[in-house]
């Protein structure tokens, strides 16, 4: 009974804490791109066991943007989902590696989403970050081709990239990975093979 | 009939690039080409035949035996292509994927490049002057290009070290003479067509594209005979009026010319080996970029 009144009060404030959590700035948001792991090992497994290995390593140079985008969307009172984008060049040492090619891995591109002032349920993370490590895009334009559907052709402009979300920013794992290379799209898995 | 199936081949090629996109478009985009089909047509067959070789190149690196007899088929082919050109641009993806992906920021600069290139001979063939007016909007055009800091090849002239100074210089014009002044005529056929344009009179214009059209026919006539170019040609020398117009664009058209000729070289050389292709590409395209690399404090005079 003590226990239940407690774990309700708790929650209470909680709610009432986040409610009245300042919107954070843009520099919040860049500072979670910061945090995405800067090497990443993953395995695209397949059924005759010739399981395929995919490594990334990078290092930040130049943001694109000065400060990452924000935007919110409102969907009635204390009910915002507040979404984010960023866009920084690598140093030209970072790669992917596939299937033992080492590819010039440019840029990346973040779309996120902070859901901590919406009204989700207790399963909505509280942030959904979409990461693109993008490779052979020097101009890192991207995911949608600019001016398209207007300019006709292809829809997407990265033909090969790392792709992963992050849930939780306290870990940055990385979720949900796939693979683009060449076009083609496969799943991958991390593995923590430790340093 | 026709004009449908030309239509569905334009389509068709445009759906598979992605590269650099310069939006939106200047208004003046690719007006040159309904101006002067003849011209144009053969700027598209250069595209072409540029990313062939390269791909040809690069699929039989150490597997040549015989570079002459290697080259004579590859220059009928492209001849072949030069006498049927494209009536649309072509991708360069299309015809040589492995090459664009091996040269990833190459193509990307040249990509942004190109389009430099492509846009000032729009906007020469429809200016209605050939003054206050058309030097406005061919400088628009320029800061346009030169804010893409991530991939416009700097407009700083360089010394001929840049093209001729590395490990693997000169092993493609060694190696394919012929086929290497069909790439300088090709340069030089680019260059002529601005001086050309900015003929005064419409009328001056009009034959001056083609005659610069029938002497770029004259000089692949019977290579490596008919065109005698000890060195690339470079913009202010062919095109002196419009380098002293435009004096900056000169440069980077001449560094982007280099950079097509030590591709060649990377991929021609067994000096550079399979594994390094892709960083060299990457190493001298940022060398194009850099105004401090290889950097000249003569610039060829017009």
């Amino acid at each position: 009974m003590t226990k239940g009144l407690f774990l309700s009060l708790a929650l209470c404030f909680s709610s009432l804490a986040m409610a009245h959590t300042a919107m954070p700035g843009p520099a919040f948001y860049r500072s979670l791109t910061n945090k995405i792991r800067p090497d990443g090992h993953f395995r695209i497994y397949m059924p005759d066991g010739r399981h395929q290995d995919v490594t990334y390593h990078f290092k930040f140079a130049k943001p694109i943007y000065p400060e990452p985008i924000v935007t919110d969307q409102n969907w009635g009172v204390g009910d915002t989902i507040r979404l984010f984008w960023d866009r920084i060049v690598f140093d030209d040492e970072s790669y992917l590696e596939v299937g033992g090619e080492r590819l010039p891995l440019t840029c990346v591109f973040v779309s996120g989403q902070d859901n901590r002032f919406s009204k989700g349920g207790m399963l909505t993370p509280e942030f959904l970050i979409r990461i693109y490590l993008v490779a052979n895009d020097f101009a890192c334009e991207g995911p949608i081709r600019k001016g398209w559907p207007q300019i006709g052709g292809k829809k997407e402009a990265w033909d090969t990239y790392m792709h992963y979300e992050v849930r939780d920013p306290t870990i940055m794992l990385p979720q949900d990975a796939v693979l683009r290379y060449r076009w083609n799209e496969i799943n991958a898995v991390l593995i923590d093979k430790g340093n | 009939m026709r004009v449908l199936i030309y239509l569905i081949v334009g389509l068709a090629s445009l759906t598979s690039w992605a590269g650099p996109v310069w939006y939106p478009m200047p208004a003046e985009a690719y007006q040159f080409g309904r101006k002067y089909p003849d011209a144009q047509r053969l700027l598209y067959a250069f595209d072409y035949g540029h990313a062939l070789v390269y791909e040809r190149l690069l699929h039989s690196r150490g597997k040549i035996n015989d570079a002459a007899e290697f080259e004579k088929k590859i220059l009928s082919e492209v001849l072949a292509i030069l006498k049927n050109p494209p009536n649309v641009k072509v991708e360069e993806d299309e015809i040589a994927p492995d090459y664009v992906y091996k040269f990833p920021l190459t193509v990307n600069a040249f990509d942004w490049s190109h389009m430099l290139h492509q846009f000032v001979l729009d906007v020469l063939a429809t200016a209605p002057d050939r003054g206050k007016v058309m030097k406005a909007r061919v400088n628009e055009i320029f800061s346009q290009y030169k804010a893409n800091h991530l991939l416009a090849i700097t407009d700083v002239c360089k010394t001929m070290l840049f093209m001729d100074g590395h490990y693997f210089s000169k092993a493609f014009r060694r190696t394919f003479p012929s086929f290497n002044l069909l790439i300088w005529s090709y340069h030089w056929f680019q260059i002529r067509l601005y001086e050309a344009l900015l003929k005064p009179t419409e009328m001056e214009r009009n034959f001056a594209v083609k005659k610069t059209v029938d002497d770029f026919w004259a000089l692949i006539s019977n290579l490596p005979d008919s065109a005698e170019f000890d060195m690339m040609p470079d913009t202010a020398t062919e095109a002196p009026t419009f380098a002293k117009l435009f004096p900056r664009i000169p440069p980077a058209f001449d560094n982007n010319h280099m950079l097509h000729d030590i591709v060649s070289d990377i991929l021609v050389s067994s000096r550079v080996a399979d594994s390094d292709i892709r960083k060299e590409g990457v190493r001298t395209a940022r060398m194009a970029q850099d105004p401090d690399a290889f950097r000249s404090n003569i610039c060829p005079e017009p």
